[in-house]
């Protein structure tokens, strides 16, 4: 258009008119200029797919939904427990494929709990297609994020599981009432990273998927469910009645975590 | 003519606006520069890039006291312009109810050098270096969801954050990033002694005196042009601890009554002195490392033999600390409060 009207106005002798249209002509061609290429669009179909991960906490067995400020017996210790928070981090998700190497998801880092519910589900975005006979995951953040700085979504420490006082996350918090403890609460914040101080309270957590293979398509719409029977935190050698309390990687830390580390197994997969 | 001028001009602004705006364009003068003579930094902000904003931001947290429970705490109450951002003569400062906190509060300067902060290193990130502070039921006493609640409410901080980092919201990292953008840019480096170790300023004869007596008795510790190795150790305070120090955070037994090093820059300004403010002045201290060390199973090695020095010496070492002082420093106007 501006080229025309450069042409006709020189033509005809309107050199205003043509520097004007020759300066418009230059100022569109900039403005376009500044227009980034489109984007190619992806040609290449799909191959992931975000999964859903749901944990159902229970309590003991036969077992019953967990849910909070509800009373419950534990079933081998018969000691009371009533609780107000149950809330613990599980991070890098890895998935094992058929030839034997895990897949592992690059971030993944979720703040698990009862809530309302007693069912939390989260998602794993981007779970490649294929089929898997094993997952397993870490109770607690890793080393890395702990020396990371500040920290947003669920590893952001206004969700009160990151200790000011000694950095790094806190793996499990578990808090509430029990007839049995001393002044009748129990508060359990398990927490540290490092193996240089045996402060190390992270555990790892592999479960079996080869009875019912997990599969993920194009088509299907998957979900790995696990059952998290809190009661397993708690047996003869770890009695609310005798410890009521822990804020550390203590020795006692580390036995705690070990048995919570048995509350998880696999409900079956959709 | 005029028209044509205006055209032109409109067609220029055009073609630069194509010119992505980086963050020197918005703040050269607020960059993180890192001194001639300094080593790296543990901290570059390389994912915190500093900008006039955010700078802004940070320093308007840092002095305001909308950050404690009772509406009546800073970060600026216990760390003072003047005095490096140590507390004016306080052994141990006073949080919201007038609380007492454990520890004496420490100068803030140089901490994008620091690898862990607090006296017994628990903190391990310069970012979340303010979060103990502002959570501990002695200092701020706010718990950070509250905080950030608080802050969302607050139309001024709203603005505030928009303008720092570029689009509308107030989350636990920005807030970070922004007093990290102000307490990472607290260097001093321009005392006395660092324009005498750039060759522009000589020390006098008492001061030299004192700094090779330092050399010799004090910068086993007291290391290199940051006046700290960043160690923890026992300088024999005590026989028994109340405060278990490192031990607290490792666990080790090996740690117990062990503090870091501090750094000696601007120690004529950061009295009292000690992790509990035991000392009121530097006579007392220099006196404790001659005559005072108490002997126990985790006392520094370094310690375990008197340091022999005499009045007059101990009078040079003193003239050579009053050199680490930083002037250009402390009377910063950028550091100053914005309220």
């Amino acid at each position: 258009m501006s080229i025309l009207l450069i042409f006709v106005a020189i033509q005809n002798g309107h050199m205003k008119t043509a520097y004007f249209a020759f300066v418009t002509l230059l100022l569109t061609a900039s403005v376009v200029s500044c227009r980034k290429n489109p984007e190619q669009p992806n040609q290449d179909p799909p191959k992931s797919k975000h999964i859903q991960v749901s944990i159902n906490h229970i309590w003991g067995e036969p077992s019953v939904p967990l849910v909070l400020n509800q009373d419950f017996t534990h079933p081998t210790t018969n000691e009371g427990f009533n609780f107000t928070t149950c809330k613990y981090y599980l991070s890098n998700f890895q998935f094992r494929k058929t030839d034997g190497t895990w897949w592992s998801h690059p971030f993944s880092y979720n703040l698990v709990g009862v809530t309302q519910s007693n069912n939390f589900t989260f998602t794993l975005a981007d779970v490649p297609f294929g089929t898997y006979d094993a997952v397993r995951f870490l109770i607690g953040v890793d080393s890395a994020k702990n020396v990371s700085g500040a920290q947003a979504g669920d590893l952001a420490p206004s969700n009160g599981m990151f200790w000011s006082w000694s950095s790094g996350y806190i793996m499990v918090k578990l808090e509430g009432s029990s007839p049995q403890a001393d002044l009748n609460y129990f508060s359990f914040h398990l927490g540290g990273f490092r193996n240089a101080d045996n402060t190390n309270t992270t555990r790892w957590k592999e479960i079996s998927l080869s009875e019912t293979p997990f599969t993920v398509t194009g088509q299907n719409d998957p979900k790995l469910k696990l059952f998290a029977d809190i009661s397993k935190a708690w047996n003869a050698g770890n009695l609310v009645s005798e410890v009521n309390s822990i804020h550390d990687a203590s020795t006692r830390a580390h036995y705690m975590a070990d048995q919570f580390r048995n509350a998880f197994s696999l409900e079956g997969v959709e | 003519m005029k028209l044509r001028i205006t055209y032109v001009f409109l067609c220029a602004v055009l073609l630069f606006s194509c010119k992505k705006e980086t963050p020197e364009d918005i703040v050269a003068p607020l960059a993180f520069v890192v001194p001639s003579h300094f080593p790296d930094p543990v901290y570059n902000f390389s994912n915190n890039p500093v900008t006039h904003d955010g700078f802004e931001l940070g320093r308007r947290l840092f002095y305001d006291t909308r950050l404690s429970a009772d509406y009546a705490v800073s970060c600026a109450s216990c760390h003072k312009l003047e005095a490096a951002f140590s507390d004016v003569g306080k052994p141990l400062s006073q949080g919201v109810g007038g609380a007492f906190g454990d520890r004496n509060s420490p100068g803030l300067y140089n901490l994008a050098w620091h690898p862990a902060f607090m006296w017994d290193g628990g903190v391990n990130h310069i970012e979340i270096s303010s979060f103990a502070a502002i959570t501990h039921p002695r200092e701020l006493n706010m718990d950070f969801a509250v905080l950030l609640n608080r802050l969302r409410a607050i139309p001024e901080y709203q603005l505030l954050f928009e303008k720092a980092f570029g689009s509308p919201g107030i989350d636990d990292q920005r807030f970070f990033y922004a007093m990290t953008q102000f307490t990472g840019l607290m260097i001093s480096a321009s005392s006395k002694y660092d324009d005498y170790l750039k060759g522009n300023a000589s020390l006098s004869q008492q001061e030299m005196t004192g700094k090779a007596l330092f050399e010799q008795h004090c910068a086993a510790c007291h290391a290199g042009v940051l006046q700290t190795d960043f160690s923890y150790r026992n300088n024999g305070l005590d026989t028994e601890f109340s405060d278990p120090g490192r031990k607290l955070i490792t666990n080790n037994p090996d740690d117990l009554g062990k503090f870091r090093v501090p750094s000696l820059r601007n120690v004529a300004l950061t009295a009292p002195y000690m992790h509990d403010g035991r000392f009121s002045n530097l006579d007392q201290v220099l006196n404790h490392y001659v005559f005072g060390v108490q002997n126990s199973s985790t006392l520094d090695p370094i310690l375990t033999q008197s340091i022999g020095l005499n009045s007059s010496e101990r009078a040079a070492i003193i003239s050579f600390l009053n050199t680490l002082t930083d002037t250009k420093f402390t009377q910063n106007a950028k550091f100053s409060n914005p309220f």
